[in-house]
């Protein structure tokens, strides 16, 4: 739950930031900020490069994660044999795993995401469009759930349920639509009380009409850069569970399920460890140097 | 009275001019930002006298605040001024921070317009107003207090004793604005200023304010500069007035001749937009157009683009401050308004 | 203050149920038990064992029971440390969990305050870039990376420390774990820090505290300084989680007899008890320090302390 909360406040306060822009030529300006900021742009590339690695790199390999050598045990990363990334202590090929890694990762990272997205976007928008009693309510589920050490429960979760891809998705997804479902209420309450939404109603226009031409261009930007925020938030947990060996499972494997073999073996072979830890590490960098590029892009003030 | 004070540009007021507390020669303030330079305040020149209620009066934009934030040398980060500031002959532009603590607050004191803001939200207002005598004055704790209590009784605070321990937000708005002038008063400044002070208030609020800074220019020997862009609030109030635009001075009279003579257009339209007991408020007009752009000031006069009466020479050439008649200074090429 | 402190206590107690509720039914929605893996054991032996943790009772009786019981203070005997009562477990993990936490949440707010001051005040200058760029360094390495790197340089290259083993919490054990749960908090709180501070600085009471001729160091510690530190207390709630969170793969790690082992344990055996009785000291824990962490956070700012 720490990876969860951690940001938690950093991600807040992006949300409201970004949530100030409005509007549509507002868009093109925002991209055309996004597009000047040489970090924002250079994680981009490096995370599009990551992801057809994560797609490709098993083709370019003449390796393939099923095969054992059992000759080349722990061998450091060379330019010889094609172990460019060396061997793991039962002599697997590197350079593969940690590719076939990141495509569980990032798949994770995304999948999970969308959970929470889906959840989180459908109460906070339920709340704050109806607000009053409902929205209280509601909200105060919210409140009392951000209380819980919920770390704990996704880990007793996939302990006693088996451990299993799917439950890691759901679980962490349904763990990280708190923060989103305050955000994008917020957001909903705040545009239910602009004029130009008054005047929609004043005219006769359905509730469904109302949300599709005023409050989803409203919420796009805030949850656009809580969503870049979020997947490295939920990679993170993955991580730290395949690390306790609760995440995924042999012989599928992860960033974290190989940072976790890494450490078991970091004297006799760091690179196991440092090589999937950096991939992971500069996968993180990149999301936040994308996130806080797109906050700044999309509110210009706040800075 | 007013006739007899030294003027800018007329004759450079000496230092043994005992009434004269400050001398502002040629301030020029300048922000630098990303976009480029911006020059907020262009050679501004203006001599304050003992007891002297002098009045700045401008649209928002126009240089007001950064004229007087320079002299306190309280300018952001990227904002540089040049000039001359003597108070009682000593310069205090670009001094030291130690020196500018030491005038501050004592012999220059100001107070700001947004006193929600303007007050530490976790600060008792009683510590907050003793410790400026206990800076300046080394007072002990007792002494500061009965001082402050005293000043508080002073501005019209009710039941200082217990508005001692309260914190800002529990005062009303105007009960904040009189706290701010009375942490302002306690070391009986030789120059107040008071930047906006009534803006953020409702109007019966507003005048009582007035009253109490009026009360002040009349009983006290310091020299209060009021900024406002309201020239309501310097009718009862100045002796004179300086009228800004786009960081230039562009008239500066008696409060009365301005009033009842000016000698620039901006000055007019300002005056037609007060709001007057013979007049519907409905005839209430603003003066038309945009405030000039700091960052690209037209060579010629600034305010051509929204004069009634400008004429080929304005767009080209800068009208020079001068002296309209004795005493009454204009930045205009017209000899007369028609 | 008393009426805030006790209607926090009137949410913190529901809110302590449901946890209880949560992880006792949880636990038992699940198909198995805690005997499954000793397959070796006779059917009879299994039905004698599962009735003498209530196993063979209807959930919600066995609930009842575990909650009479929790009333009395008793947590219930340990099945995976057949010797131990749970009390017993918690007596020895919880003092470890909670030096090492208490120590990591000191060195974080030490060094986080310290960095973001310093960054702050000489900002957009080389120091605040390093320090800075540190930060996100912190932020974007994990724990469970940055503790074996630690223990690669620190204990088997240099052999400056141990790598593992607690050793009654002497300090040369305490060190590398300790870096490596307060080093992501250092990360937030140095940037945290940084942050308030520019956002303080820019106030204008700020301005009003200069122009009364205040020197600035005053202006820093009697005017800007509380301001400062609320939103750092706002986020001790979130940085308390986050090491006891930490604190669970650090203890894996460094191979301490913390909580966080007994925690793991027990939910990998399905030790009821035992896993009931850490997440509700964790509970407990993460509910009070909130707590705490409000009640600092209204003395320092008089405006939510009136309402
Ligand atoms: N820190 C700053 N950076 C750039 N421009 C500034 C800064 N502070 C003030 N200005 C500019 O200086 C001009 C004059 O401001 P000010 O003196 O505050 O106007 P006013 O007459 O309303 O008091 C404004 O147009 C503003 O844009
Ligand atoms: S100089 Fe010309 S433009 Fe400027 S105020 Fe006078 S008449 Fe108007
Ligand atoms: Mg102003």
């Amino acid at each position: 739950m720490g990876f969860l909360t951690q940001r938690r406040d950093r991600q807040l306060a992006a949300m409201q930031a970004a949530g100030r822009t409005v509007g549509r030529s507002l868009w093109q300006d925002a991209t055309r900020r996004f597009l000047s900021n040489k970090v924002a742009v250079g994680s981009v590339i490096v995370l599009l490069l990551i992801s057809v690695m994560a797609v490709f790199a098993p083709l370019l390999s003449p390796h393939t994660m099923e095969d054992f050598y059992w000759e080349y045990i722990l061998v450091p990363p060379t330019l010889e044999n094609g172990h460019w990334f060396g061997t793991d202590s039962n002599g697997r090929d590197m350079f593969v795993r940690t590719f076939y890694g990141a495509r569980v990762s990032l798949t994770i990272g995304v999948m999970t995401t969308a959970v929470a997205l889906v959840i989180g976007v459908t109460w906070g928008s339920v709340a704050g469009f109806f607000g009053g009693k409902i929205d209280n309510f509601m909200m105060r589920i919210v409140d009392v759930l951000y209380a819980l050490p919920l770390l704990f429960f996704i880990i007793i979760l996939v302990t006693v349920f088996g451990r299993n891809i799917y439950l890691v998705f759901i679980g962490i997804g349904a763990v990280e639509w708190l923060t989103m479902s305050r955000i994008v209420r917020g957001q909903t309450l705040s545009v239910k009380q602009k004029e130009y939404v008054e005047a929609a109603r004043a005219i006769g226009l359905s509730n469904l009409v109302i949300v599709r031409r005023h409050v989803v261009p409203n919420i796009v930007g805030p949850v656009i850069v809580f969503v870049t925020l979020l997947i490295p938030t939920t990679i993170l947990v993955e991580s730290y569970l395949s690390f306790l060996g609760l995440g995924v499972q042999e012989p599928m494997t992860s960033w974290g399920t190989l940072i976790s073999q890494g450490a078991a073996n970091i004297d006799t072979g760091p690179w196991l460890l440092l090589i999937p830890g950096t991939f992971l590490a500069i996968t993180l960098f990149c999301f936040n140097f994308i996130g806080d590029g797109l906050r700044d892009a999309l509110d210009p003030e706040g800075r | 009275m007013a006739a007899t004070h030294a003027r800018p540009g007329r004759r450079p007021a000496s230092a043994s001019d005992q009434r004269t507390v400050m001398e502002c020669r040629d301030l020029t303030v300048h922000f630098d930002t990303p976009n480029g330079r911006i020059s907020a305040v262009n050679g501004i020149s203006f001599d304050l006298q003992r007891g002297e209620c002098l009045g700045i009066v401008g649209e928002s934009g126009s240089g007001k605040s950064q004229t007087f934030l320079a002299i306190l040398g309280l300018l952001a980060s990227n904002g540089h001024a040049s000039g001359s500031v003597k108070l009682h002959g000593e310069e205090i532009l670009n001094v030291s921070r130690r020196r500018l603590d030491a005038i501050r607050g004592e012999k220059l004191a100001i107070v700001f317009q947004d006193s929600i803001t303007g007050l530490t939200p976790h600060k008792r207002i009683g510590e907050q107003l003793s410790e400026v005598l206990t800076q300046h004055r080394g007072l002990g704790r007792g002494a500061a207090r009965a001082k402050v209590l005293e000043m508080l009784e002073l501005v019209r605070i009710p039941e200082a004793e217990k508005r001692y321990r309260m914190y800002p937000h529990e005062f009303s708005g105007g009960m904040r604005q009189r706290v701010m002038v009375a942490q302002a008063l306690l070391c009986q400044p030789d120059v107040l200023i008071a930047d906006e002070p009534t803006t953020a208030l409702d109007v019966t609020v507003q005048a009582q304010i007035l009253k109490l800074f009026k009360g002040l220019a009349d009983h006290t020997n310091t020299a209060l500069v009021m900024i406002t862009h309201d020239l309501g609030v310097v009718a009862g109030l100045c002796d004179e007035v300086m009228v800004m635009y786009g960081g230039r001075v562009v008239e500066h009279a008696p409060v009365d001749e301005l009033f009842y003579a000016p000698r620039h257009p901006y000055t007019r339209g300002l005056l037609a937009c007060m709001p007057r007991a013979d007049r519907d408020s409905e005839e209430l007009t603003a003066i038309p157009g945009q405030p000039p752009d700091l960052e690209a000031l037209p060579p010629g006069c600034a305010f051509a683009p929204r004069c009634p009466y400008a004429f080929g020479r304005c767009e080209l050439e800068r009208p020079i401050l001068e002296t309209a008649q004795p005493g009454h200074l204009k930045a205009c090429h017209l000899e007369e308004l028609p | 203050m008393f009426s805030f402190v006790s209607r926090r206590l009137a949410v913190a107690l529901p809110t302590l149920l449901v946890v209880i509720a949560g992880s006792f039914f949880l636990m038992r929605a699940a198909p198995g038990g805690p005997f499954d893996a000793d397959a070796q054991l006779e059917p009879e032996v299994i039905e004698n064992l599962r009735a003498a943790y209530d196993l063979d009772k209807p959930v919600t009786e066995q609930f009842m029971l575990y909650m009479a019981r929790l009333l009395r203070g008793d947590f219930g005997p340990s099945i995976t440390y057949a010797d131990y009562t749970v009390t017993e477990l918690l007596a020895i993990g919880l003092p470890v969990s909670v030096k090492l936490g208490l120590t990591a949440i000191v060195v974080a707010l030490l060094f986080g305050c310290l960095m973001g001051i310093i960054s702050a005040l000489n900002r957009n200058r080389w120091i605040d870039y390093v320090t800075m760029s540190i930060a996100m360094t912190g932020f974007a390495v994990p724990a469970f990376v940055v503790a074996p790197v630690l223990t690669l340089v620190f204990g088997l290259y240099l052999k400056l420390l141990p790598i593992s083993g607690w050793n009654d919490g002497a300090l040369q054990n305490m060190v590398l774990p300790v870096i490596a749960l307060a080093l992501p908090q250092i990360a937030i709180l140095s940037r945290l820090t940084r942050g308030s501070m520019l956002e303080v600085m820019r106030q204008n009471y700020i301005r009003t505290a200069r122009a009364k001729g205040l020197p600035e160091y005053k202006v820093v510690a009697g005017h800007a300084l509380k301001a400062v530190s609320l939103p750092l207390v706002s986020y001790l709630g979130p940085a308390i989680a986050g090491i006891m969170t930490g604190s669970v793969i650090i203890e894996q790690i460094f191979g301490l007899p913390g909580m966080g082992r007994y925690f793991i344990q027990g939910a990998l055996n399905r030790d009821y008890p035992l896993v009931m009785g850490t997440v509700i000291v964790y509970a407990t824990a993460i509910i009070l320090l909130n707590l705490l962490a409000d009640v600092i956070y209204g003395y320092l700012d008089p405006r939510v302390r009136r309402e």
